[in-house]
């Protein structure tokens, strides 16, 4: 007999073993037998412990379909979920599969971005786990995002399953012996130069890629949300400032990748890959050059220990690579020149990162705030002296 | 021509696994609107001779589709089961004249098959597990259209042999196939022809109801049963996603195949409805099925 969950809303059926010709009708007295009890609630076949379904069972859920039109079916295998794909079932009403359980214990984290961690779990794949519980549409989303850059020209790694993890979701990729620049710049020092090259190299030719219409979201329009979170902390006239010079900046093609920093470019075998795509947006690249600033220096402006504890190097080398980068992307060995662009990047760097701060919470430590108040500083000391955000870069 | 607008070609009476006596069939399609309907049990035409004394005088002898006097139109119509070394089908056959040779000849060849498999499976239980059976219960299977493994399946349960026909099915009926003979679906679709009827494959992707036959398996099945001598597909048919109502109207089309509508109904033995056979009305239907109706009416 099928064992089956009642909530408020929600009637649950558990099916096992096998259904086929052979007891196909009894499954299906079963199933009716368990609906009795329900009186309006959602209803979800859970498929995850059964074993083989034939067309004979697939005509028992047709059947309950036709009586129960939102009816859903829940953790099915990879197997059965190919054979509902195949007849159409997964068209016609709510299929969700089940997800394989990997354990990342004792894995390198060989990764980090905002949304969660990279994980190795053998020599050839890497699993990135969510921050987000609910997860599944960022996943979806992110791969749609990866799918666009491969199209385009910007190599990068495309998850090819999705996994649970201690109740996370997680997307496996496929990364063969792969290193982060991080660990590089922390491991090999003297591939210092190469490391600068290397990234800048991947980072023009990002923002050199043009992205057709609406296929990912303009990064202004974000920008702009951001400082709107900030109009009651800021003083009305920096906050009229800041939102006139974003405004101001164009509608851009471009792409950028909205979270570049060396644990997010990764070098496999000869090739540089770019990986963690969910912030992959189009835009002017001042948008893009504010968060590297806040990847290498913003975060770690107050406690430079965080440099150390996110990165794997030093507050100094990750100011001496952000420097390096700066002017090999302007293609300039001009000090002024190069600190006239970064001072257009902070501003929109601050702003990110006082909002963040603030929705963590930050306003209610003491330590938060004295970090707030140092990036608020700033932030109006630069905008009292900033008319434009556009800077010009020299062609290499 | 007008059609009629409610059909199910495909349902079972009590001459083979079905619960419903012919009447009693009768009387629910009446309730449900249809008005062309076929009765198919397996390897059984039995209803359509029956049908012809409910239908009265009107009809001529031999008719392939009867008129009720209400109306409503029955096609004569059987569910054949073939198998050969790619697997198993089922064959229906429309319209054939009840009075042809070789549709009996089938019939009949049907009936001796499954006799012999009964006793056979009797002698294998007996010699095997030392299930022993009354001559009552013996009588009572031989006396059926359609024994098959579930009737053993019950009478294993009443002996005791087995906790329920499900134990009885998987622990030990399904351990043991009697295959050395069969109907091929060459000679179903050549018996069918001779008689004058149409032959149509039963819900094609389904093969004889358990599998899940597609892509290129479907159409190598397809086409050497049209080499056969096939003339329709099953394309609308209660078990199937409208998915697979699209690839068989496809398939249908590709290969000039008519297209017949049907639900299988059991009675209380399967929950299908009478008439669900995912066509709403014929006038939606695939260029197919009119070409069905224009032949058969």
């Amino acid at each position: 007999m099928y064992r089956a969950e009642y909530t408020e809303h929600e009637v649950v059926i558990y099916l096992s073993g096998r259904i086929d010709s052979n007891n196909a009708p009894d499954a299906e007295q079963q199933i009716q037998s368990c609906l009795k009890e329900r009186k309006d609630q959602h209803v979800s076949l859970d498929f995850g412990q059964l074993e083989y379904i034939s067309s004979a069972g697939l005509r028992v859920i047709l059947h309950i379909r036709k009586r129960i039109p939102d009816l859903s079916i829940i953790n099915v295998s990879a197997e059965i979920y190919d054979i509902l794909d195949m007849t159409g079932f997964t068209q016609m009403m709510d299929v969700r599969r089940s997800y394989r359980e990997v354990s990342v214990e004792g894995a390198e984290i060989i990764g980090e971005g905002a949304n969660g961690k990279l994980y190795r779990i053998d020599s050839d794949n890497v699993v990135k786990v969510y921050n987000n519980p609910d997860a599944l549409e960022d996943i979806s989303m992110e791969r749609e995002k990866a799918r666009i850059a491969l199209v385009l020209g910007i190599p990068t790694a495309i998850s090819y399953d999705v996994v649970k993890v201690n109740g996370h979701y997680g997307s496996v990729f496929e990364l063969l012996d792969a290193s982060a620049f991080a660990k590089i710049l922390a491991e090999e020092p003297d591939r210092f130069d190469w490391c600068v090259q290397e990234f800048t190299d991947l980072l023009l030719k990002i923002h050199s890629t043009v992205v057709p219409a609406g296929k990912l979201p303009q990064i202004k329009q974000t920008a702009l949300r951001w400082i709107g979170d900030l109009k009651e902390f800021l003083p009305a006239d920096a906050y009229e400032k800041a939102y006139q010079l974003v405004t101001a900046v164009p509608e851009d093609n471009h792409m950028i990748h909205g979270d570049y920093h060396t644990k997010n470019v990764v070098l496999q075998g000869d090739e540089v890959l770019l990986i963690d795509m969910d912030t992959l947006a189009v835009g002017h690249p001042i948008f893009e050059l504010a968060s590297m600033y806040n990847a290498f220096r913003g975060f770690s402006e107050y406690d430079h220990s965080v440099m150390e504890r996110f990165h794997g190097i030093s507050y100094e080398t990750g100011v001496k690579f952000w420097d390096s980068v700066m002017k090999t992307y302007l293609g300039t060995q001009d000090d002024k020149e190069a600190k006239s662009v970064e001072d257009k990047a902070r501003i929109v760097g601050y702003i990110r990162l006082i909002r963040r701060s603030i929705r963590r919470g930050g306003l209610e430590t003491e330590k938060g705030r004295e970090e707030i108040n140092l990036w608020k500083e700033e932030l109006l000391s630069l905008l009292s002296c900033t008319d434009t955000l556009l800077f010009d870069r020299k062609q290499s | 021509m007008a059609f009629p607008e409610k059909i199910d070609l495909h349902m079972h009476t009590v001459f083979s696994d079905g619960s419903e006596t012919l009447p009693e069939l009768l009387e629910r399609i009446r309730e449900n609107g249809i008005s062309l309907f076929s009765v198919t049990d397996h390897d059984s035409i039995q209803a359509a001779e029956e049908m012809e004394k409910l239908a009265g005088q009107e009809n001529p002898d031999g008719s392939r589709c009867l008129s009720l006097a209400d109306g409503i139109q029955c096609l004569n119509g059987v569910e054949l089961s073939c198998r050969d070394e790619d697997g198993k089908y089922h064959i229906l056959a429309y319209g054939y004249d009840r009075n042809a040779a070789p549709i009996w000849e089938l019939i009949h060849n049907a009936h001796r098959i499954r006799m012999n498999k009964v006793s056979k499976r009797l002698v294998w239980l007996e010699e095997a597990f030392g299930f022993l059976f009354d001559q009552k219960d013996i009588e009572y299977l031989y006396s059926l259209n359609n024994p098959g493994k579930p009737h053993f399946g019950i009478l294993m349960a009443q002996h005791g042999y087995a906790a329920s026909k499900d134990e009885a099915m998987t622990n030990y009926l399904n351990k043991k196939e009697f295959k050395e003979e069969f109907i091929r679906p060459e000679e179903a679709i050549e018996g069918i022809l001779k008689s004058g009827g149409i032959p149509v494959l039963a819900h094609p992707f389904y093969g004889d109801g358990d599998q899940l036959i597609l892509g290129e398996e479907m159409k190598y099945r397809l086409e050497k049963l049209i080499d056969f001598g096939l003339q329709g597909l099953e394309a609308y048919y209660s078990g199937f996603t409208q998915k697979l109502i699209a690839s068989a109207e496809e398939l249908a089309a590709d290969h000039h195949l008519l297209i017949t509508a049907g639900s299988d109904y059991h009675g209380a033995n399967k929950t299908v409805l009478l008439g669900d056979t995912g066509l709403e009305r014929v006038s939606d239907a695939a260029p197919g099925l009119q070409a069905f109706l224009e032949r058969v009416l």
